[in-house]
């Protein structure tokens, strides 16, 4: 048989020969033949040197190794972390003591009112004095 | 016989990482000391960033071990090199949009950090013929070689077609030994 080409020994080398029976007639080949043989581990070492570099990477912590939880159980999370605090504020105000609103009455003072209205006006002391006080919409009302 | 002894080598590295996975310091040495550097340097040759090849290998291992589902079916080696692939083109996509304007002034200034994390002469040059191939090409390299992937993994992984796949790593190895033979490396 004829020497194999190198092409041919490198592919046989990378493993991509297609052709099985290729295959073998190489390696039959490499077992009968020094010369060729010795060019063949000369190819190997080549990838050795190729494939073999090894670069200093800087020291590596170790990680945590507790597994990431799935994201439908973090949204399940939130989820009851959400319900619950909802209820405990419902609870704290439910039991929260109420004291009865007390809102402070508004007074205003309104002007005495022109000479030209007067005889329209109530007197002091009156309810309808009382509700003159305190709403201006009486007022227009009064002008007719 | 072979093919016994391989798996029984996978099982153990799934038992060390499982370890690990647990908190036992001891397996997680064991896991860094066996595929930090070429993990590292399968980040490097995809980002070309030294600090951000550190950040995607630290992210890896995080990310590998914070895992929940087992991956019994596939190697660890190659399962640490997927993530590590798959966070290294994020980030060099996202490095190039910044890097892009310092390379109109810098042009040669990545190439020398690509080499910046090698001690030996003879694997900065290496590192700098791998790094002079086309991104294509230097991708599935670095998978291979580095990622320790299958070739039907790399295929599926970058979707492209098996023999494409077997296509760019020859092209790509035989370009970086006539580049090294150029510089005198080659034995």
């Amino acid at each position: 048989m004829t020497h194999p080409t190198e092409d041919a020994l490198l592919s046989f080398a990378l493993e991509v020969i297609e052709d099985p029976s290729a295959q073998e007639a190489i390696a039959a080949h490499l077992a009968g033949c020094p010369e060729c043989a010795a060019h063949w581990s000369r190819l190997q070492r080549e990838l050795g040197i190729i494939g073999g570099l090894r670069p200093r990477g800087r020291r590596l912590a170790m990680p945590g190794t507790q597994p990431r939880p799935a994201r439908a159980m973090v949204l399940l999370r939130a989820a009851a972390l959400l319900v619950v605090g909802f209820a405990l504020g419902l609870g704290a105000a439910e039991r929260a003591h109420r004291a009865p609103a007390f809102v402070a009455p508004a007074y205003m003072t309104l002007a005495p009112p022109p000479d030209s209205l007067r005889p329209y006006a109530v007197a002091e002391g009156t309810d309808a004095g009382l509700a003159l006080r305190s709403s201006r919409r009486m007022v227009p009302s009064c002008r007719r | 016989m072979v093919q016994a002894a391989g798996s029984r080598e996978v099982a153990a590295a799934w038992t060390v990482f499982e370890r690990a996975r647990q908190g036992d310091a001891a397996a997680w040495r064991e896991l860094t000391a066996q595929y930090q550097a070429r993990l590292t340097a399968l980040a490097l040759f995809v980002t070309r960033s030294p600090a951000a090849a550190d950040d995607v290998v630290q992210e890896t291992f995080a990310r590998a071990l914070r895992t929940r589902t087992t991956h019994r079916s596939g190697s660890v080696p190659g399962f640490l090199g997927t993530i590590a692939y798959r966070l290294a083109v994020k980030e060099a996509q996202r490095g190039r949009r910044y890097s892009d304007i310092a390379a109109l002034d810098l042009p040669d200034e990545r190439a020398g950090q690509l080499e910046e994390m090698l001690s030996a002469e003879r694997d900065r040059q290496v590192a700098a013929a791998i790094g002079r191939l086309d991104q294509v090409h230097r991708h599935v390299l670095a998978l291979r070689f580095y990622g320790g992937h299958s070739y039907e993994e790399i295929a599926e992984l970058l979707q492209v077609p098996l023999g494409t796949v077997k296509s760019r790593i020859f092209y790509a190895v035989q370009a970086c030994r006539k580049m090294l033979s150029g510089e005198g490396l080659r034995e």
